[in-house]
């Protein structure tokens, strides 16, 4: 059963008089337990979709729902806070905090029900995702992409949502850390049930995925 | 990593712009402190000096005007009438404790001799001449204000002040001068006289009166004087001129003054000169009515309620405030100057603060996004922006606090003359019971200090003020969209 469903989303920017949709009557599921890669070219609204489905951005036209409940009975920032787990290009971890410390305020954010001892669980998913306790308490500007953008996931998944949204996760980071990273998505996905959407250029990420979304000209093809 | 921890960490690691803000809030503080203290400490010494003199307020004829009048050829000067006097007591007597007034005359006798200090000079006309001040009741103000002690024998009784009785209290030294001891009975022959045309003295009458002495006092010191006025107000020394008073019952000088008048009446032929013995009133020889309140803290309500009744312009009311206020001029002055850097600074703070904060969110644009991004309220985040800014402010004003004692005490020396600028002393001045207020002893209990009152009044400033500013600040946050920020 899909966790995720989006129905007849349509996006557009307005261009003076005109209505420029990036999205057209979009449909799709997405269920738990798998990997999707959406890939398209530059503009194609791949951006924009995603930013839709992290409820950073509001809906103009079109339902989606989570586990059967339209977005537009919550509240934007409480599906941010308890329901979905983002992970960014730049990772975009708060710099003069510790990594544990960056997964912690994600924690202190979200109303979900948590463990007590949250910095253990904290320490346990950072050591799960390959940053050991040293580098758990060194700031984040200390670490190397790859491991900001472990941290990154580890701040997604600490509020222990079902959902992780990536947009373009390995954009800025090398070649055996892509690698990397997509085993860490593929583990989650597989492993943990999580359904896990990425927005991607990089067709190595693609081939990974369980399924692969293409936008073209606002709609969605899919490659399972 | 909740928001107290959060609100630490970017205070502890942020150092640069906590510093920065730190200063900013220690230098506008400082400012702001050094400001209230020295408003507070002319409040406290203003309160405390006034605390200690006698709640006295003083209706006297404003003398400019007085002399407008006369310069405006007024010949029906509005002096103050019994009635009057009986229609403040009505009007205001819950706040009188009492009242006095003292008719004044004068007495040129050879029966007596004058107290002469060295280098003194006698107003006599080839006589010696001596002052007459009159009473209403036993306890005069002299005696009431503590500025004399009868130190030997008795004051007035009050059927003595009825009747007029020729009955005096002296100084002690006129009392000596003249080998007079309480209980003697001395006869004065008091001249009444007037000048020719060819500047002659004319005599017009001698009356005889058989005084007794029932009092003698000693008065006490009056506010040193510069050497440059050399102790004398115009020429006239107060001091002698006060060893020479006559202290005498009102009723006996109303009369001593009718006859007077009635002696030139008719010199002048009933009304030529411009004297009419049927229009004499007796009030128009007193300086001041000084009324002895209850309490210091009456003065307001006193003089609010006494104007309603006293429909008379030349008269104004004279508080001990005033009088302060008048030799405390240069302080004054500075307090009205620091109350308003006070108040300017605090305004300034506001918008000072409100642009470094706002500097600061712009730096901070992309930790707030990933706050957003996360979920996070805006409402909590500004909460928490607001606890960084209070909590480092709190340092700021716990430095300003120790270091603005020395600051103010350096504004105060900078602004505040060694000695008030030399006034003139006016004739009002000098008859007033309230001029017992000098400078020195001014700038002698002026002293900057803290307690606990301006210190709490400062702290809730300084927070209220990065508080505001902060939510000035925080409009821009309001506006933030985590998607432009984070994708």
């Amino acid at each position: 059963m899909a966790i995720l469903t989006v129905k007849n989303l349509s996006h557009h920017y307005q261009d003076g008089d005109m209505r420029r949709y990036v999205l057209k009557d979009i449909n799709a599921a997405f269920e738990q337990g798998k990997f999707y890669a959406i890939l398209g070219q530059s503009g194609s609204g791949k951006t924009t979709f995603l930013s839709l489905l992290g409820a950073m951005d509001t809906i103009q036209e079109g339902i989606i729902e989570i586990a059967g409940t339209s977005y537009a009975k919550y509240d934007a920032n409480a599906i941010r806070r308890n329901l979905i787990g983002m992970v960014f290009q730049s990772y975009n971890l708060i710099d003069y905090m510790t990594a544990v410390e960056n997964v912690l305020v994600a924690m202190s954010i979200t109303e979900r029900e948590l463990p007590k001892d949250r910095r253990t669980v904290a320490y346990n998913l950072l050591d799960y995702l390959g940053i050991t306790r040293t580098k758990a308490d060194r700031l984040v500007t200390r670490l190397s992409g790859g491991e900001q953008q472990r941290v990154a996931i580890a701040r997604a998944l600490a509020t222990n949502v079902d959902i992780i949204l990536a947009d373009e996760p390995t954009g800025n980071v090398d070649e055996s850390t892509e690698t990397e990273i997509i085993e860490i998505f593929k583990m989650l996905a597989h492993k943990h049930n999580k359904c896990v959407v990425v927005v991607t250029h990089s067709q190595t990420v693609a081939n990974e995925a369980d399924v692969i979304l293409t936008l073209r000209k606002g709609g969605f093809t899919q490659n399972e | 990593m909740n928001l107290y921890q959060r609100a630490l960490a970017s205070i502890v690691r942020r150092i640069p712009k906590t510093l920065i803000l730190l200063i900013i809030v220690l230098i506008l503080g400082n400012i702001m402190l050094s400001s209230l203290l020295i408003v507070q400490s002319v409040d406290e010494t203003k309160e405390a000096m006034l605390r200690e003199l006698p709640p006295i307020v003083s209706l006297s004829m404003d003398f400019q005007k007085y002399q407008e009048l006369l310069e405006d050829g007024v010949m029906d000067i509005p002096w103050i009438t019994f009635e009057d006097l009986e229609n403040i007591e009505r009007a205001a007597g819950d706040y009188i404790k009492s009242y006095d007034y003292s008719m004044r005359s004068g007495l040129q006798t050879d029966s007596l001799q004058r107290v002469e200090q060295e280098g003194g000079f006698s107003f006599s006309f080839g006589r010696q001449t001596f002052n007459c001040n009159g009473t209403q009741i036993p306890m005069f103000t002299a005696l009431e204000t503590g500025d004399a002690e009868i130190i030997e024998g008795r004051t007035f009784t009050e059927q003595e002040l009825e009747q007029g009785s020729p009955v005096v209290i002296m100084s002690k030294e006129l009392a000596a001068e003249n080998d007079l001891v309480v209980g003697d009975t001395f006869t004065l022959e008091c001249v009444i006289s007037t000048f020719g045309a060819d500047f002659q003295e004319i005599v017009l009458d001698t009356i005889y009166y058989d005084f007794q002495l029932i009092g003698i006092i000693q008065y006490k010191s009056l506010p040193a004087q510069e050497e440059s006025s050399g102790g004398m107000f115009g020429g006239f020394d107060l001091e002698r001129e006060r060893l020479n008073n006559l202290i005498l019952p009102n009723r006996f000088i109303r009369d001593y003054n009718t006859k007077w008048m009635e002696a030139i009446g008719n010199y002048y032929g009933g009304g030529g000169g411009g004297f009419q013995t049927a229009d004499y009133n007796p009030l128009s020889s007193v300086p001041s009515f000084n009324y002895v309140l209850n309490s210091s803290e009456q003065f307001d309500q006193f003089v609010r309620l006494s104007e309603t009744v006293l429909n008379n312009e030349l008269y104004v009311f004279t508080s001990q405030e005033d009088n302060f206020k008048n030799v405390a001029q240069p302080l004054e002055s500075m307090r009205g100057i620091l109350n308003y850097v006070f108040y300017i600074t605090l305004g300034s703070s506001v918008v000072v603060l409100a642009l470094v904060l706002f500097a600061f969110a712009r730096d901070r644009k992309k930790e707030i996004g990933i706050y957003l991004a996360l979920g996070e309220r805006k409402a909590r985040i500004i909460l928490q922006l607001i606890m960084e800014t209070v909590a480092v402010g709190l340092v700021g004003a716990a430095l300003a606090v120790t270091s603005s004692t020395y600051l103010a005490s350096v504004i105060s020396q900078l602004m505040l003359p060694a000695q008030p600028v030399e006034e003139a002393p006016s004739f009002m001045m000098m008859e007033s019971v309230l001029a017992k207020i000098d400078y020195a002893s001014i700038m002698q209990s002026f002293n900057i200090g803290l307690d606990l009152p301006t210190i709490i009044y400062f702290f809730i400033a300084i927070i209220l003020t990065i508080i505001v500013a902060q939510l000035i600040a925080s409009v821009y946050i309001l506006r933030f969209d985590p998607k432009k920020i984070m994708m």
